[in-house]
């Protein structure tokens, strides 16, 4: 009886799908993926993490084998990725509309996009923001000067598969976005094909290839702080101005420069 | 156990103890080698005099393997609540109640059967607990490496049960597990 209870109690407690759980407790269980763990050792690890608490606790240390197994069952949903579902995340903070954004926080999305499960509520931080009104009754969005560490643990509680949909909704727009502008920026595996034909070359054409393969690389390597410092015409005191530009009117000048210099 | 010229070598598990048992177990399975270098391997390892090793005929060597190979009798499922050693009552579950394991025991009971020299010694030092100590005492990674070395004196066969119920149970919840439906997309 006592065990019954205790199993009942245990299972009440446990989320049934990843609706349920927040995106602190996601971080929680994705950090314990590097920790080396498995069998069950993993599982009691989860289970600690899905009732905020540690695996000393008395109620996790007392569970016998049964009820780990009715449990394993309960949690086998976490063998997959958490799917994405929408739900209104915050009532004081707006998604803003992705052809909103400013330069500034795109570069920072995009950097943080490239490990997005790990810095999924950091991207939330950016891509919510308070809503006022200016001087003439027009909505605008706070400016990109808050601090996005501070921010970003506004949406540690929320669920994970809301995060997840606008993580998926950004890349998506992403995607699109990019393809408008594609002939704008380097191929990232720039060079490649050029260095297949290194090893015909010798010589005076040897070294010239390679002067040319090195700027390439750089220019790759900095491409961002390469497009700026092109805008700013080397004025780095305008970096800032051009970070808090639409993103759409940079690229649309990027275009233009582009254009005008074929 | 089998006699060849006078000397008896255990070949049975109620021969062995946990430790030999062990050791016989790891080198029988040891699939980089031969099957007759595993069972010399086997014989040196139940450490039988070098002379004998040396006379051994080819015929007195089947003989041996022959009976490593003679089925054991079916075993009684028989799980001794206690156990003595070294002055101290362990026990592995109370009285009037039935062997059940913890969650936690688990943990540590997955790391020893990963460990082929303690996957029986191991298992052991986690199910037996000392009566007079507590439950922090008794996962201590000193307390349970002390353990498991005390333990490997003690008789295979009479603690093999414990083995089987374990790997039971474990298999018994995996097959449910695997069979299982998919679960629906949420």
């Amino acid at each position: 009886m006592k065990k019954l209870k205790l199993l009942m109690n245990v299972l009440s407690q446990l989320p049934n799908n990843w609706n349920s759980i927040t995106v602190a407790q996601y971080l929680e269980l994705k950090s314990l993926e590097s920790e080396d763990l498995v069998g069950t050792q993993l599982l009691l690890e989860q289970i600690a993490v899905l009732l905020n608490t540690d695996t000393e606790d008395e109620l996790i240390d007392s569970l016998g084998l049964d009820e780990l197994f009715q449990i394993l069952d309960k949690l086998a949903f976490l063998g997959g990725e958490p799917p994405s579902n929408y739900i209104k995340i915050n009532t004081e903070l707006i998604p803003i509309e992705f052809n909103e954004l400013v330069l500034g926080e795109f570069i920072d999305i995009e950097h943080y996009v490239m490990d997005s499960m790990e810095n999924i509520h950091i991207i939330l931080a950016i891509l919510h923001k308070k809503q006022g009104k200016d001087d003439w009754g027009n909505s605008i969005y706070e400016p990109y000067n808050y601090d996005i560490n501070k921010r970003s643990e506004e949406f540690l509680h929320i669920p994970v598969t809301a995060a997840i949909y606008w993580i998926r909704k950004y890349i998506s727009w992403k995607n699109e976005f990019m393809k408008t502008y594609q002939n704008l920026f380097e191929d990232p595996d720039v060079g490649k094909e050029l260095e297949e034909e290194e090893e015909k070359l010798s010589g005076y054409d040897l070294i010239e290839y390679q002067k040319t393969l090195l700027i390439q690389r750089q220019k790759a390597k900095f491409s961002w702080e390469n497009t700026i410092y092109g805008l700013a015409n080397g004025d780095i005191t305008k970096f800032n101005d051009i970070f808090g530009q639409k993103l759409i009117l940079v690229f649309n000048i990027l275009g233009m420069k582009n254009a005008m210099s074929d | 156990m089998i006699e060849i010229k006078g000397v008896q070598i255990p070949t049975q598990i109620e021969d062995f103890t946990i430790e030999q048992f062990e050791s016989v177990t790891k080198i029988l399975n040891d699939q980089d080698t031969t099957i007759i270098e595993r069972y010399i391997d086997a014989l040196y390892a139940l450490k039988l005099s070098d002379d004998f090793l040396n006379d051994l005929s080819d015929d007195d060597l089947f003989e041996i393997i022959k009976s490593f190979q003679d089925k054991t009798e079916d075993f009684k499922m028989l799980l001794h609540r206690t156990l003595e050693v070294g002055g101290f009552i362990y026990e592995a579950y109370a009285e009037g109640e039935e062997f059940s394991l913890k969650a936690k025991d688990l943990v540590f009971i997955e790391k020893s059967l990963g460990d082929k020299n303690n996957f029986f010694s191991g298992v052991l030092a986690i199910v037996f607990k000392r009566s007079d100590l507590g439950n922090k005492e008794h996962y201590t990674s000193a307390h349970v490496k002390h353990k498991t070395s005390l333990f490997k004196t003690l008789n295979a066969r009479d603690y093999y049960p414990y083995i089987i119920w374990i790997s039971q149970k474990l298999n018994e919840k995996i097959k449910t597990i695997n069979e299982r439906p998919e679960p629906t997309p949420q």
